[in-house]
């Protein structure tokens, strides 16, 4: 019995701790074959955590209907109807507050690459996904192609 | 008995089926040179949602260079689709991408079997 508990507990700290990678957009550019003798791999990483309101809700009201407690499950019932109204439409991803976090990734690529040039770009959007608290990235990896080592 | 294995084969029919939705579809500039088309292809199945990383998407430049050792790939139209079976226990998240080889033209390669840079870049 206890060693079930125990199994139990284990797998339900991964199943939180690890979180579900979600994919939604993968995105190739051509691959040339630039002038230039040293290939280099790039790899940059753009990411805002966020919180699901909508997880949130359903969260808050079945907590308030488990344990009887009304004002819990309006605060349920409020951020389902926020949700309802402002927070419809297509989305990719978990809403976040803005995209201040993707807007520098041009910067970053040309400062991994002085002096050379960006070919073979992957482009990956993804999310990490735990419970109520998810993570909305952008992974971009290339090849930076110039004639020196740096 | 009958019955049942009616029953068992419906559901290895059924769960064989899919429905296939694009989440996005991207393409680059067309090359020119059309004649050497390439296909690559990135799948991974996921069962209930336990899914831990992405990095399957991140071999597609590698399998596209080897489709194409020697040339550029131009024209790549990246298949960005997902495929639910049955009840949707299973999915697979599928990229395909289909693109050109342009071979650098003898003539105007140059030494280390790079290209110019106004060809390079597809101008």
């Amino acid at each position: 019995m206890r060693i079930r508990l125990i199994f139990l507990i284990l797998l339900s700290l991964n199943a939180v701790l690890s979180g579900c990678a979600v994919l939604h957009k993968v995105q190739l550019s051509d691959l040339n074959r630039p002038k230039g003798k040293v290939r280099k791999k790039v790899s940059i990483k753009a990411s805002e955590t966020t919180v699901s309101l909508r997880e949130l809700g359903d969260l808050t009201r079945a907590a308030g209907q488990t344990f009887k407690s009304r004002g819990a499950e309006n605060t349920g019932k409020l951020l389902q109807a926020y949700t309802t109204f402002f927070q419809m439409g297509p989305t990719t991803g978990t809403p976040v507050f803005n995209e201040l976090y993707a807007r520098d990734i041009p910067q970053r690529l040309a400062s991994e690459c002085k002096n050379g040039t960006l070919t073979d770009i992957i482009s990956v959007r993804e999310s990490r996904e735990y419970p109520v608290v998810k993570g909305e990235v952008v992974r971009i990896d290339a090849v930076c192609v110039t004639n020196r080592a740096r | 008995m009958v019955k049942r294995l009616h029953f068992i084969w419906f559901g290895l029919v059924l769960s064989s089926l899919g429905c296939t939705f694009a989440r996005s579809i991207s393409q680059t500039n067309l090359p020119q040179d059309r004649r050497h088309p390439i296909k690559v292809v990135n799948e991974k199945l996921i069962f209930l949602g336990f899914n831990f990383d992405n990095d399957q998407a991140f071999k597609l430049p590698e399998k596209l260079r080897n489709a194409c050792p020697k040339g550029a790939v131009q024209g790549v139209l990246t298949k960005d689709l997902i495929t639910m079976y049955f009840l949707f226990f299973v999915w697979a998240e599928v990229t395909r991408v289909e693109a050109y080889c342009v071979n650098p033209p003898k003539n105007i390669a140059q030494e280390d079997g790079s290209l110019p840079d106004e060809l390079a870049t597809g101008l």
